[in-house]
């Protein structure tokens, strides 16, 4: 059945609003937009290529702040509601694209826009209120400066409404820190890429939503048998997140050398069980959270007091995912796990994203630790490694931009070339966003990830070598298009390349539906899903090359902001090998780091010499219409 | 030394191999872990003699085997 007019899964509307002039326009895109992109990445991606000038500041009134659920957003298929959010990043100067999970992409979406973009700056702060049929810009000068749990309670007494979902700012998107989040539902972190600060940029505190206009679906029946089949399944297929959690990580990863410990320098954490997913659940854990439409329930809720009250960490916060447990935790070499719980709460209360705060105070530690940096340069700041408090007061600090925050608040690449004296060795970034909690040392393709990443240093949109190493479901999805036995997660082949070439397309396909990643969902699932929606029939072939679309179209929107080859680069730190451990031995070479950077763009249809996106591949994949007028090169 | 393998499951994979249990040396990883029908679709990462291996690598005598599940995410 195909739905006349709209699509089915969308409104076919965008929402426009200019906190400069207080302007609201609604946008009704061309069908094709959404046939081709879906949403998310995709969708960003096309309208910062469309709408935001080249060169424009990121933290400037120019930059575009979007907002954009996918299309299955809406449905009752499990793992759909999320949302992404983009805009130019003031981290990375390129591509800035993150996704979120838990409650407000729904009840967005019911308030009968496919997506919103925010434009300018407002004089003073405010916030956005978005209802059926109402679009108003509110003074928030009573929220600045509060925490996010109390925003949003402030918010819902406010507007009358407890039911009303909040996407916000805290202290740190308000101070312009490069890598701070925006947060959502109090403790969801859209963390990555510093949407924070480019939202702080606008003086736009919060966006809180409700609604109740909810998109049609083209064939219900359709999507209720991808539902039920996930129904069946996810409790065997996806145990892992069902018992635990990602915290289940900080012991596996451990086990296998995967874990970095002291900025990836050394090859195991000893103390790792005190950090551990089983101790957490064992002692502080009080219970286990959820996204809209999620059976899963992967999130962690802890609530803990230490005889001391040093670490009193409240539960509307949540509590740490496997990301945090590493960065704040083994990456610091710090073994306690209330300190690192109470770093989480700060992170969620002041908007933080946890990955890159980690990955900057153990840089810092290491450049105190060699000598590089002394209590005269960080104003008596002198974290060391394994120290919980430093972790605590570096947290503070940043958020705040006091002192020597204000250095670390830039990112570690920033803070490197500052500090000088050979620190940009050992500041662990990709296009200037710090390396997340996954060894390439034990995931080589992986690695590779993080150097091709639109926006920077990322290990969702990508792939975990270790998913192929063993039968199972995983390798069973990528035989349906390409047929591929169990692969080394630590080499490097044509078989492997074959296999990251598919699987980021499928990953990237994920954030333009904006779908979450640790279902166990097969290609036809979501083709058939994405068919019974919007009455389109999408193929497998047909999903991955929306996939493909986004990947090529955040390269054009990198390139186009000055971006070359140069910058899909791994930090040789992480390409050594350790002497002794898991992993002893294993190293990434340059010459084959470089045999698999230039047949991913081969496969990607890619210039070999510059890493430019080809003309024929564009027509190919239907974006040489879409991108017409746009002033973009044909070729570099 | 003992002439077997020496194989036990980690973390969640210990509900489908609770003890430890032994098997005959000269096989690959791959063929232990099909030859035990854990259960399991998930993947699975192998440590022999605590160094992370492939599963094609060829199990000797008295080598420990563990399994751990691979995990990514977060």
């Amino acid at each position: 059945m195909t739905l006349s007019g709209t699509l089915g899964g969308n409104h076919g509307k965008i929402l426009h609003v200019n906190l400069t002039t207080g302007a609201i326009e609604i946008e009704t895109p061309d069908q094709e937009i959404y046939r081709k992109l879906v949403g998310g990445r995709g969708l960003v991606a096309y309208l910062l290529l469309r709408d935001l000038p080249q060169g424009a500041d990121p933290l400037g009134p120019e930059n575009l702040l979007i907002f954009a659920p996918g299309v299955l957003q809406g449905t009752n298929i499990p793992g759909v509601g999320r949302h992404g959010v983009g805009a130019k990043s003031p981290l990375t100067g390129g591509l800035g694209s993150s996704e979120v999970g838990g409650w407000w992409g729904y009840e967005f979406k019911r308030t009968g826009y496919d997506a919103l973009v925010v434009h300018g700056r407002a004089d003073e702060p405010v916030y956005l209120w978005i209802t059926d049929g109402l679009v108003e810009v509110r003074p928030a000068g009573h929220l600045w400066g509060q925490e996010t749990a109390e925003v949003q309670a402030t918010l819902q007494v406010e507007l009358g409404d407890d039911k009303i979902k909040v996407a916000q700012i805290g202290l740190a998107g308000e101070n312009l820190v490069r890598f701070s989040a925006i947060m959502n539902d109090v403790n969801r972190a859209a963390g990555r890429n510093g949407m924070g600060a480019v939202m702080g940029s606008k003086n736009l505190k919060a966006i809180a939503v409700r609604g109740k206009h909810t998109p049609k679906i083209a064939d219900k029946k359709r999507v209720t048998g991808v539902s039920k089949w996930l129904g069946q399944n996810y409790q065997e297929k996806a145990a892992v997140y069902v018992k635990m959690g990602t915290p289940i990580g900080v012991m596996n990863l451990g086990k296998t050398g995967g874990l970095p410990t002291a900025a990836f320098q050394q090859p195991q954490f000893e103390n790792r069980e005190r950090i551990s997913g089983q101790v957490m659940h064992e002692t502080i854990l009080t219970g286990r959270d959820t996204c809209m439409v999620c059976p899963i329930q992967c999130k962690q809720v802890v609530e803990y007091e230490d005889p001391g009250g040093k670490y009193k960490v409240d539960p509307v916060y949540g509590g740490p995912e496997y990301e945090t447990l590493a960065a704040f935790g083994s990456n610091c070499c710090v073994d306690e796990l209330g300190a690192v719980a109470k770093a989480n709460e700060r992170c969620a209360a002041y908007g933080l994203d946890t990955i890159s705060t980690g990955v900057v105070l153990a840089f810092v530690m290491e450049c105190v630790d060699r000598g590089l940096l002394t209590g005269a340069d960080t104003g008596g700041y002198l974290p060391r490694w394994g120290d919980p408090a430093a972790i605590l007061e570096g947290i503070e600090l940043i958020a705040r931009r006091q002192g020597f925050g204000a250095k670390m608040a830039g990112g570690v690449k920033r803070l490197a070339a500052e500090i000088g004296q050979g620190a940009e060795a050992f500041a662990l970034h990709a296009k200037g966003q710090e390396i997340p909690m996954h060894e390439p040392r034990l995931k080589v393709a992986l690695g590779l990830g993080y150097a091709v990443a639109p926006v920077g240093a990322d290990h969702m949109m990508n792939i975990h070598d270790t998913f192929y190493a063993s039968p199972g479901d995983n390798l069973e999805r990528v035989n349906s298009v390409y047929q591929v036995g169990p692969l080394s997660p630590r080499e490097f082949s044509e078989e492997k390349m074959q296999l990251f070439y598919y699987e980021l397309n499928w990953k990237h396909f994920l954030d333009c539906g904006v779908i979450c990643m640790f279902y166990p969902y097969r290609y036809e699932h979501l083709a058939e899903a994405l068919s019974g929606t919007t009455g389109i029939e999408y193929s497998v072939e047909d999903i991955l090359t929306v996939g493909e679309r986004a990947q090529t179209l955040s390269r054009l929107f990198n390139y186009r902001e000055g971006f070359t080859k140069e910058d899909d680069h791994l930090p040789g730190r992480v390409m050594k090998a350790f002497e002794t451990g898991p992993l002893a031995g294993v190293e990434i070479t340059p010459e084959a780091f470089d045999w698999a950077l230039h047949r991913y763009y081969e496969l990607m249809g890619w210039d070999r010499q510059t890493g430019y996106p080809q003309p024929e591949r564009l027509e190919a994949l239907g974006l040489a219409e879409l991108l017409a007028g746009l002033g973009l090169p044909q070729s570099m | 030394m003992s002439q077997e393998v020496k194989v036990m499951a980690l973390g969640f994979l210990k509900a489908y191999l609770p003890e430890e249990t032994t098997v005959a040396p000269n096989q690959t990883v791959g063929q232990v872990v099909e030859g035990l029908r854990l259960g399991t679709s998930e993947p699975i990462l192998a440590v022999v003699n605590g160094r992370v291996v492939d599963w094609n690598y060829k199990l000797a005598p008295g080598d420990k085997l563990e399994l751990v599940q691979g995990i990514g995410g977060g």
